[in-house]
């Protein structure tokens, strides 16, 4: 990742740990968002949790 | 020259605090930039990057074009700007079903004024959910949920402790059978907080379950909208149950869920003042109403929402400087372990991997579509018999609803709340602008406070 390209300019601070165009479709994801907040719902807090990922 | 295939929606570049950062939707990596690198990219999503370029020269000097070769480095080696995710995908439907949400009671010992189920009985019928469709709603989950081994009950209303006895044995019977074919069910209970007796508090915490108590923040606040039947605000009772639970239960597995409104609109004091109480899990969420209620958050409201999420990230940073641990539920996004594409592209999965159950079995596609006419998909006893409806739900990814496509925001909230839609717009396919709006915002200041956390914990992101 960039943290091995010397910038100056731009500077990688996140990336995804994997590609996220896999298709996995397992649903192991940390809950569904509906038991969280109940209302203006978004995935952004949810994350993978696959064994495997 | 080298050309970026830069189109909408592909990066997003904003300043909060003094800091430049770029989010790269794609590959949803996050990036700091210094006001060069910030400037060539602004000034390039207007005009070509040879304008761009000799108009950031003209202001940086040589230093223009080694942002510049930085940017085509980092695109050379796929980092910003590479393939949407979505593109080429064959987009199959979740098959089974992973959460239900039961509402044990349409009923409700408060009158709280902004209610969106009519202060409990979503516009029918007064009851509680017997034993029998809360066990039958439990095995219609596990018969429905295929391979899946992690599932969740979220007990609901109304108020659901006024249905506790149910609430308990189902909490059983589910641990009972889910052990039985191999699968766990993971409880929820959402509560006004009022009938947390100390043998309930007790249970709950014995069985593990998460809990989300909903108190609006200060009292002024809170009173003004979360009342008893006779119009006395419940704030003082409220918060003595919500010290008494957290402090037995040693303060996990919980939110302090508050609602704001035109009237409440500050809830940067009220977030604060939850905070100020020692707790450290808060959320603070945007009423759901229609424009003619007096409540409804509208578009003269942004500016001030806008700033104060801004100054809850900082607030957060700076409280975290000082050794503290807070954690604001919408400023809580992890772009590292994010969720597959799949997931994504179905958002919420209301209607498809995630039902509601009325106290009667009835089946709706969430906690906010029961009572609403033509949405009724089936019943406990029957399973899904509108399969028309199955399917419209089926396919609702956000490659569907309008706008969503070129939304930087896209992969955060995969095309957001389709009962927000349909209540505000009269179609589940088009989003409504103000929560589109606010939901950027958010995703703004989680991503700048990202950015703070990082800083703190020692990296250097600039020179």
């Amino acid at each position: 990742m960039s943290d091995k390209i010397k910038t100056r300019h731009i500077k990688l601070i996140e990336a995804p740990k994997r590609d996220l165009r896999e298709i996995r479709n397992c649903r192991d994801c940390s809950s569904s968002c509906q038991s969280a907040c109940k209302t203006s719902c978004t995935l952004a807090n949810q994350v993978c949790q696959r064994e495997d990922k | 020259m080298f050309e970026f295939p830069w189109k909408e929606g592909q990066l997003h570049l904003f300043q909060i605090g003094g800091r430049f950062i770029l989010f790269d939707v794609a590959s949803s990596s996050l990036f700091s930039l210094d006001q060069v690198a910030y400037h060539f990219l602004e000034e390039g999503g207007k005009r070509s990057l040879e304008d761009a370029l000799a108009q950031t020269c003209r202001k940086f000097g040589q230093q223009a074009e080694e942002a510049l070769r930085e940017l085509e480095l980092l695109y050379s080696q796929g980092q910003i700007l590479g393939p949407d995710p979505a593109l080429g995908v064959n987009y199959v439907p979740f098959p089974y079903l992973k959460a239900l949400c039961l509402n044990l009671a349409h009923e409700c010992n408060m009158r709280c004024s902004y209610c969106f189920a009519g202060q409990g009985a979503y516009g029918g019928e007064r009851g509680l959910m017997p034993l029998e469709v809360a066990k039958k709603a439990v095995d219609f989950l596990l018969e429905r949920s295929g391979p899946l081994k992690r599932l969740e009950i979220d007990f609901f209303g109304g108020e659901p402790l006024m249905d506790f006895p149910v609430l308990k044995e189902t909490v059983f019977y589910g641990k009972e059978r889910g052990k039985e074919v191999g699968k766990e069910i993971r409880f929820t209970v959402t509560t006004n907080c009022l009938l947390l007796s100390e043998p309930i508090m007790e249970f709950l915490n014995q069985m593990n379950m998460r809990v989300v108590l909903s108190i609006d923040g200060r009292k002024e606040d809170h009173d003004k909208n979360r009342r008893l039947l006779s119009g006395q605000g419940t704030h003082d009772l409220v918060l003595s149950r919500i010290k008494r639970f957290l402090s037995l239960r040693g303060e996990t597995l919980y939110y302090l869920r508050g609602t704001y409104t035109a009237q409440t609109l500050d809830f940067l004091a009220n977030a604060l003042y939850l905070f100020d109480l020692g707790y450290c899990e808060v959320s603070m969420e945007p009423v759901v109403a229609t424009p003619e209620e007096p409540y409804a958050i509208r578009e003269e409201h942004l500016p001030s929402i806008s700033r104060q999420y801004e100054l809850l990230a900082r607030e957060i940073d700076r409280r975290e400087r000082e050794g503290k641990e807070l954690h604001f539920f919408h400023f809580e996004v992890d772009t590292t372990g994010l969720t597959c594409v799949s997931k994504r592209l179905a958002g919420c999965g209301a209607g498809v991997e995630y039902l509601a159950v009325t106290p009667s079995g009835a089946l709706y596609p969430c906690h906010q579509f029961v009572g609403r006419p033509g949405f009724k998909m089936g019943t406990v006893w029957e399973g899904i018999t509108s399969r028309e409806k199955l399917e419209e739900f089926q396919h609702l990814s956000f490659l569907e609803k309008e706008g969503c496509r070129t939304c930087w925001a896209r992969y955060l909230c995969s095309g957001g709340c389709h009962a927000n839609h349909h209540l505000l717009n009269g179609d589940l396919r088009k989003p409504d602008s103000l929560g589109c709006q606010i939901t950027r915002k958010r995703m703004e200041c989680a991503l700048y406070l990202k950015f703070l956390r990082r800083e703190r914990a020692g990296e250097k992101i600039f020179y």
